[in-house]
């Protein structure tokens, strides 16, 4: 587990850092990251893994802080049956780019990888999925599944998805789905009615957003998260 | 070729206009306006200094970038006397027509004027040489005015210095043609080299369907053809716009389309790729006028080592638009397929409802299939969404069909035609789909041997 934060100094910061992992034959190994560097931070890390066989490597990346961050976890699956997955979770508020993505290269069979990638711009910030999937040929029943949703808060935010996949062969099965969407104003209504401020249901509405993915982390980091999300959101509405 | 002889006499009666596609542009087409000649000089310039592109650019990514070799194709002169005969034989394909163009090796054979009714109601439809001097204004508003944003932007400059032959359609307000105009464009000798140009202007409430047809005259002989289209939907218009490219085999192939969709238009466009050895197609859809809404549907078969390349850009200029992009791919052998779309929702455009997805079927364990969706969204009230799927023939499909007694094989070919259905099913025009599903059955029957 790594959390990263700093103070803010007056000038620019580069943060660049590499991690590499590697899963021996049916090893199972998680790196989580909570992300928070102050907004003056230039953020460009490096994180790949290598899977060996029935080994299994997840990436738990989470991103609220930075100017900008471009970090892209992949991971190489050289063993059979071996299982790669990245979880992220991105917030861009206010000037700042979060361009965040995942690379899972197949290398044998029977490997399977799953990324789920969920953005969240405010006000003037921008979130950008980038993903690269490679299924070389004569490769059998190799399974990819690629969810990225993005949650849009004001109308001078942005996101962006560019995902590349590259299929070979006919024993291997590949989707990817992406969608955009506006936090629903019935939502945000039903919860004003029910007493909440616009703020506070905004807040619990982006909470539910990626609820899902937050409860796969361990206790103190999803109730960190939460906060820090809180935090990030006062003061986008209105 | 059993005709060379044939085009040899030929040579001695028009004008000589062998030279090489990358030389410089004709000189003597004086009779054409002043501006024209110009863009022709401003294409040319543009073409000889822009950089030829490589697979590091994004626009490439994945593309046979090397199939682009120019330097064999040149232009070719009208196809002999027999071989006109089998060209307009063949080029019979629908019954019900408002009318129809047939050009060979970039020369006008044969003209099917509209009917009287629909001329009278002030709808042109002329080969493009012919436009540019009785319907100067129009055609000079609308020619080639969206730059090729997707990557091609010096192919679309060698277009607009070597565009010869065309069609050009102007539809006024609130007509209706009923039949679909054809228009068909054919490659007839080794290393001919074509331009073909659509320019397509529907006004307010008009309605129109047309058709365009790409076909080898020879089996084998390698050819180059450039085409760029460009469709303009005007206010609460209805556009359908059909491509069924079956260029021979061996044949590279560029399509630059364009279409603008202005306010509460609609746009249809279908493009069925079954030919060429490389064939990149790209579309740009733009939404200028609010409850614009525009289809993009392409369906391709790709056997052998056939490489096709799809480029689109749904670009949602104004609020209130709706897009729709829908591309299968059917691989089989060495078969190579690139998509790469983007949607692009512009700030303030906002309730947008942009949806693409591409699908691709592998039948084959050398085939391959990239594919890049793309979302860039600068407005916050959207609904966009995006799929891509990759798969093979669902076994237990298979397994079902067989125990109802149908061979491996034609259970097969039933899968992937249901696959491909869908697609064509969206047209709603009766008559151009059992025509389409006829190329493609043609398709398959071609690769069996």
């Amino acid at each position: 587990m790594e959390g990263c934060t700093a103070p803010k100094f007056n000038t620019a910061t580069l943060h660049c850092a590499v991690v590499e992992l590697i899963a021996l034959k049916g090893a199972k190994l998680q790196y989580i990251t909570v992300q928070n560097w102050s907004p003056n931070v230039f953020n460009l890390v490096t994180k790949r893994g290598l899977a060996h066989e029935e080994s299994e490597i997840k990436w738990i990346d989470c991103n609220i802080g930075s100017r900008l961050t471009m970090k892209y976890p992949g991971v190489v699956l050289k063993g059979r049956k071996s299982r790669g997955e990245v979880l992220s979770i991105a917030l861009a508020n206010n000037g700042q780019h979060q361009d965040t993505g995942a690379k899972m290269i197949h290398a044998a069979d029977e490997t399977t990888s799953n990324i789920i990638s969920k953005s969240i711009s405010i006000g003037t910030g921008r979130a950008t999925y980038r993903g690269l999937v490679h299924v070389p040929k004569h490769l059998k029943n190799c399974k990819n599944n690629t969810e990225c949703d993005a949650l849009l808060i004001n109308s001078t935010s942005r996101t962006d998805t560019y995902p590349a996949i590259t299929v070979r062969g006919t024993g291997n099965s590949v989707q990817h789905e992406a969608s955009v969407s506006q936090v629903s104003a019935e939502q945000i209504f039903y919860m004003q009615q029910r007493g909440l401020s616009e703020a506070q249901a905004m807040s619990l509405s982006v909470n539910g957003f990626v609820n899902d993915l937050v409860r796969q982390f361990p206790m103190e980091y999803s109730v960190e998260l939460k906060r820090l999300i809180e935090l990030e959101m006062e003061g986008s509405v209105g | 070729m059993s005709n060379g002889t044939a085009v040899l006499e030929e040579v001695t009666q028009t004008p000589a206009v062998k030279s090489t596609i990358t030389s410089s542009p004709q000189e003597g087409a004086d009779d054409l306006p002043l501006w024209f000649q110009q863009q022709r000089e401003q294409g040319w310039r543009e073409f000889s200094t822009m950089p030829n592109p490589t697979r590091k650019d994004q626009a490439w990514r994945f593309s046979n970038v090397d199939a682009l070799d120019l330097s064999p194709y040149r232009f070719a002169n009208a196809p002999s006397d027999d071989e006109q005969v089998e060209i307009l034989e063949r080029s019979a394909m629908l019954n019900g027509k408002s009318g129809r163009l047939i050009f060979a090796n970039d020369q006008l054979l044969e003209r099917d004027a509209l009917p009287e009714s629909l001329r009278k109601a002030g709808v042109i439809f002329q080969p493009l040489e012919r436009a540019l001097i009785e319907h100067e204004d129009l055609v000079r508003k609308h020619f080639m005015t969206q730059p090729a944003v997707l990557g091609s932007a010096k192919f679309a400059a060698l277009h607009r210095a070597q565009v010869r032959a065309g069609a050009f359609i102007y539809v006024p307000r609130a007509v209706e043609l009923e039949l679909p105009i054809e228009i068909f464009h054919w490659l007839v000798d080794e290393n001919a080299a074509v331009f073909p140009h659509l320019l397509l202007v529907a006004d307010e409430l008009s309605k129109i369907t047309v058709i365009e047809h790409f076909r080898s005259f020879d089996q084998t002989a390698p050819g180059f053809a450039c085409g760029v289209n460009d469709l303009i939907a005007g206010r609460g218009a209805m556009v359908k716009y059909i491509c069924a490219q079956r260029w021979n085999e061996n044949v590279t192939a560029l399509q630059i389309n364009a279409t603008t969709v202005e306010r509460d238009a609609s746009a249809m466009s279908l493009n069925l790729h079954l030919g060429g050895s490389y064939s990149r197609f790209e579309s740009l859809s733009r939404l200028v006028g609010e409850g614009a809404r525009s289809d993009l549907l392409a369906v391709a078969v790709a056997h052998r080592k056939q490489e096709f390349d799809a480029r689109t850009l749904q670009d949602h200029v104004s609020p209130h638009t709706a897009s729709d992009l829908l591309y299968k791919n059917a691989l089989d052998d060495r078969a190579r397929t690139t998509f790469g779309g983007l949607i692009r929702v512009e700030p303030h455009a906002h309730f947008t409802d942009a949806y693409q997805k591409v699908r691709n079927l592998l039948l084959s364990d050398d085939a391959e299939a990239n594919s890049m969706p793309g979302l860039e969204i600068l407005a916050d009230n959207v609904r966009c969404t995006h799929g891509a799927t990759s798969g093979q023939i669902d076994e237990d499909e298979l397994f079902y069909l067989r125990t109802r007694g149908i061979p491996v094989k034609v259970a097969q070919h039933l899968i992937v035609t249901g696959f491909l259905n869908e697609v064509v099913q969206r047209l709603d025009q009766a008559a151009i789909a059992t025509h389409l599903h006829r190329l493609i059955e043609q398709k398959f029957a071609s690769g069996a041997d």
